[in-house]
Formats: C-alpha cells, structure tokens, sequence
C-alpha cells in the first residue's frame, strides 16, 4: 500500500472517529471506555470487510474522497488533547476565522461563483509561497501546532506524500473547514449568551 | 522566566528557519509556468492512395444483454490499427455499466471485451467506486496509451464525479493500476470528461475536462511526457458550457468548440488560445446551433510553416487556418447527425447528413484523421457503437454537391 493511500485511509478513519466520539460523548461520560471504543471502531473501519470487499474506510474514501495531510495531523492533534486533559485550545477564534475565510475564498472560486481560480495557483505553487509564509507566521500566534502541522504538510508537498500534486490539497479540506466554521460559530454563539 | 523567553524565541526562530528552508525547497523545485506549443499531427492528401471516394461503416459487435451503449472514444494505434472503448450496460449511470473496449484490425472490429468495471476499480483504488461514464482514450507521443474514466463513488450523479486515469506501455493488452485524480479541493467532487486529448510539442498534452457541480464551465488538463497530471487551466469565463472541443491550428493558436448545457441557448460558441492553451479569449458565436450535445472536431491539411505564416494578432483578429475545420454534430435534436466543414473556425456549413431518423438517437461523435482516411465512431440508436471511414476525396464530392 502507497504511503498517500495510507494517509487518505487514516485522515478519513480520524473523521470517523470524530463523528463518533461526538455520537459516544451522549452514551460514556468515562474517557477511557471512549478511547477502547475508538480503537475498536479503528480496528473494524480499517481491517474490516464489510460490503462487497470494502471496509468503512474504503467505503467513505468512496464518498469524500482523500482529506488533506492537515485535516489528518489537526485531528489527531485534537483526540491527543481531548484525551489527555490537555488545556491547550486548537479552536483559537482568530484561527478558526482565518481557516474559514481562506477555505469559503478557494471554494467559492472551485465552484465558479469567484470568477478567477485561487485552487489553480496550488498546482505551481511559486506565486503562492509568500502568501503560505504570512498564514505560517499568523498561526505561529495563533495556534502554534497547527502552524507546525502546515510546515509538516509543506515538507509532504514537497515529497509528493498525497495523492494530489495540488498544494491546497495538503493544508486543508473541507472537513477541517466545516470544523472550524462549527467552532467558530458555536463560540461566538456562546458568547453571545453570556 | 528568562530562560522560558529564551527557549520560545528559539523555538521560534528554528521554526521560521525550517519554514523558509521548506519553501525555498518548493520554489526551487516547481517549474514555471511556460507557454505550451501544440504538436501538429502531420496530414497531406498524399497519404492518401485512394483518388476515388471511399465511404465505409461498421457496427462494433458486443453482448446481446448489453442494452445501451453510449460515448465512444478511439485511438489510432501505430499500425493503423484502432482501438476503441465505451460504456455499456443495462442504463446510462447504473451500476452494471461497464467500459467496453474493440479494436478495429484488417478491416473488421473484434468482439467487444470489458476493459474496466467499477469493482476492478474499486478493488485496485481500495476506495468504493460505483458507477463509470464517459471514457476517453489517447495515445501518448512515447506511445503510452492513457485511458481516462469518470467514476462516481458511493453516493451521486455525475456531479459527484472523479476522473480515473489508467496506463497500458502495450497497446492495451495490460493496464498499469489506476491513479485518481485530484481536480478539486471540495471532496474532489464533479470533474468529467468527453473530448480527446491534444498532444503538445514537447511531448505531453491537454485533456479536456469540464465541471459540473453548481455551474458547468471546461478546463485543461495539462501532462507532461511521462504522463504526469502538471496543472489545471480554466479555458473560459463562460457559464453553461462543456465538453470543450480543441483543435490546434497552429503551433501555439488553437480553437475550442463548446457544447452548450440544456436546450434554452442554442448558439455554438468558439474560443480561441494564441499561447498554447496557456488562455483563451472570449466566447465567440459561429453561425452553428448546439442544443446539448457533444461535439468532435477535427483538422485536415495541417501544415506547420503555413500555419505560422498566416497567423494573424489576437489583437486584430482571430488565427486564420490553413486547412479545413470537419465537425461531427447535432445540428437540432439527436436524431440528426450532421458532418459540417469551415475555413474560418466561425462559418460551418453542413455538407453530409451520416444519420437522419426521428426520435432516435446518434450522438457522442470522436473524429481522428489519419493516413488520409476520416474515422468517426458514434452512438448509433444509443444501443450500439457505429463507426464510418471515408476518404477526401469523399469528402470533396460531398462538399461540392
């Protein structure tokens, strides 16, 4: 198995596991039954034949296809602290608006409704480095391990790790952007409350 | 407190200097962007031994059970040999369809075989796949045959759409495993493709793809030599076109042919590149309709230094050819297939009618022209796969009826 195959099947097995520790956390209170209960899950959704020789993995790769190396590292990032206690926030607000607005920008012009193509510049990417650099810098203040997960995801660019030759593809997907426009829209929500 | 400020601003200086090392790595190693030349694909009427018309057709044979066959794409092998794929099944978008696959050799077409079902993709992508469209075959100038397939995975129509691309270094007798590719960045959702491929000087080519998911625009693909996916490139501004038709005329002039989405515009708009593809100007009307259907276009007559010769500014006015333009198409509805010739690229006119019979259907035309000979293959009655081959000279004496 390909190492981009590798990361497509884990990035789609994270946002399982995301949907499901948000299904579990109605059911268990007790962190650690939902962390067995997730390592089954991973168990049956990567080895698991379930439908005309295809696991739950192969199936949802049928359906959102690969996510990018980001939305995979931003994810584990997140259970890694979820399950620790850590008190380190991912969903700084600055961040999340920075995440949303760049992905709402490049998915308007895919879809035509932006009338030049921003997703293009990612195939040869010179034009667009300086621009990477500054959202580097901002995330270093920000959110500093999402700021370490894109200079992770730069070096997989440059290896080709992915499956596209597309440098986009590496920093995000539309997961890790409906995760931040959901983080961002409950917080400011809740602040509205208080 | 001293020694923390200390190990952050190292942390952040190590970071910057990983970054700007990373960066700098991918500066140096992405090429520019540079102006692409088309390959001209060498045509003269001596080739041709035949004076006298020549007018031939052929259905290609397959499975009684195989109820609907639709979107024919052929190759000219190096012996002159073709090698055709469609897809067949019970109905268009329906799980048992398959891509089927014939070559024509010694004058008859062999019995048509399955060259990719969605479960061969499926197991070899390890991603669910569960439907395949519209394939489109080309023949590299290395003479590497790629074969591209719209799939759909487990859920949608075609605007849920991938684009697999598969490889044969043996004239299609074995596939290398397929590779998907990645065309966009929302679920890589609703990429398509119908027209052939156009080969590009220094080896590589465009494929012609076209977008479907809120609005319907074409695209480029571009490859370099050894068949790799380089970059995407938007051909128009213009909403509600697709299935882009390219033609090179030039080394760096070409034109595409647009086929329009749904029936309520009925006018066939032309673009045309003076860069190699690289952009394309505005739409233009020709004096052709095109009420949702596919097109093929091919040149007749290419001749590089004329062509250089007679290239006109963008500025002033549109490239000239040398040579003449055919196009297969659907002048109103599907039951009419007509062959039309232009001088210009702007002004068609019809010279032969290849299918006429209403409420049925002939549609989905590709065109190659080689060793003076025309083939055209077509849906014929959407049950069956025709194929036509005439000469030039056939085709002076029915342009000058």
């Amino acid at each position: 198995m390909r190492t981009a195959d590798i990361i497509a099947d884990l990035a789609n097995l994270a946002f399982l596991q995301l949907i499901l520790i948000l299904f579990l956390n109605f059911i268990f209170k007790n962190k650690i039954i939902k962390f067995l209960l997730m390592m089954l899950f991973a168990i049956f959704a990567l080895f698991i034949h379930c439908y005309q020789g295809m696991t739950v993995v192969n199936l949802e790769r049928g359906i959102i296809g690969d996510l990018s190396l980001s939305g995979l590292l931003f994810l584990s990032s997140w259970s890694i602290i979820y399950f620790t206690r850590s008190s380190i926030d991912l969903f700084d607000r600055r961040f999340c608006l920075i995440i949303v607005l760049t992905g709402l920008i490049l998915y308007l012009s895919v879809l035509d409704i932006i009338p030049f193509d921003i997703y293009a510049f990612g195939y040869l990417p010179r034009s667009i480095l300086l621009l990477i650099f500054l959202f580097c810098m901002l995330f270093l203040r920000l959110n500093y391990i999402f700021a370490i997960i894109w200079v992770i995801a730069l070096i997989a660019f440059f290896v080709k790790l992915q499956n596209s030759v597309n440098l986009w593809d590496y920093l995000i997907d539309p997961i890790l952007w409906l995760l931040c426009l959901y983080k961002l829209f409950i917080r400011e929500h809740r602040q509205d409350i208080s | 407190m001293n020694n923390n400020f200390t190990k952050k601003h190292l942390a952040t200086v190590a970071y910057i200097l990983i970054l700007c090392f990373t960066l700098a790595l991918i500066y140096v190693k992405t090429p520019q962007i540079t102006k692409a030349k088309f390959k001209l694909e060498s045509y003269t009427r001596e080739q041709n031994n035949f004076s006298y018309p020549i007018f031939e057709s052929y259905i290609i044979p397959q499975p009684d059970f195989l109820r609907t066959s639709h979107s024919a794409t052929f190759e000219v092998l190096d012996n002159g040999d073709l090698l055709a794929f469609w897809f067949a099944g019970s109905h268009e978008g329906k799980p048992d369809v398959k891509i089927w696959s014939s070559k024509f050799t010694k004058n008859h077409w062999t019995n048509a075989i399955v060259a990719i079902s969605p479960q061969i993709l499926s197991r070899q992508l390890s991603q669910y796949v569960n439907k395949v469209g519209n394939p489109v075959i080309y023949k590299a100038a290395n003479g590497v045959l790629h074969l591209f397939v719209v799939s759909v995975g487990a859920i949608g129509g075609w605007s849920a759409s991938n684009l697999e691309h598969i490889q044969s270094t043996d004239n299609g007798v074995t596939w290398k495993k397929p590779q998907k590719l990645i065309l966009s960045p929302l679920l890589n959702m609703s990429t398509l493709v119908r027209t052939r491929a156009i080969p590009l000087d220094n080896g590589g080519f465009y494929l012609p793809i076209y977008q479907e998911m809120i609005y319907t625009y074409p695209e480029l693909l571009s490859f370099d030599a050894n068949g790799n996916f380089i970059q995407k490139i938007r051909a128009t501004s213009k909403r509600g076109v697709l299935q882009p038709a390219v033609v090179p005329i030039t080394l760096d002039s070409g034109y595409v042919f647009l086929r329009n989405k749904g029936y309520h515009n009925k006018i066939l708009y032309m673009q045309y590149t003076k860069n190699g593809g690289l952009s394309w100007s505005k739409p233009r009307a020709t004096n052709m309709s095109n009420r949702d259907s596919s097109i093929a276009v091919a040149i007749l007559g290419s001749n590089k230094v004329e062509f250089q010769k007679n290239h006109i500014s963008i500025y002033t006015k549109y490239p000239n050819i040398n040579g003449r333009l055919l196009m297969v198409r659907n002048p109103s509805d599907r039951g009419k297939l007509v062959l039309s010739i232009s001088d210009d690229g702007l002004y068609f006119r019809d010279i032969a009618v290849l299918e006429e019979r209403a409420g049925r259907e002939y549609s989905y035309p590709s065109i190659q022209v080689h060793n003076g000979l025309i083939d055209i293959l077509y849906t014929d009655e959407r049950e069956k796969i025709k194929h036509v081959r005439f000469n030039e000279a056939w085709l002076d004496k029915e342009a000058n009826k």
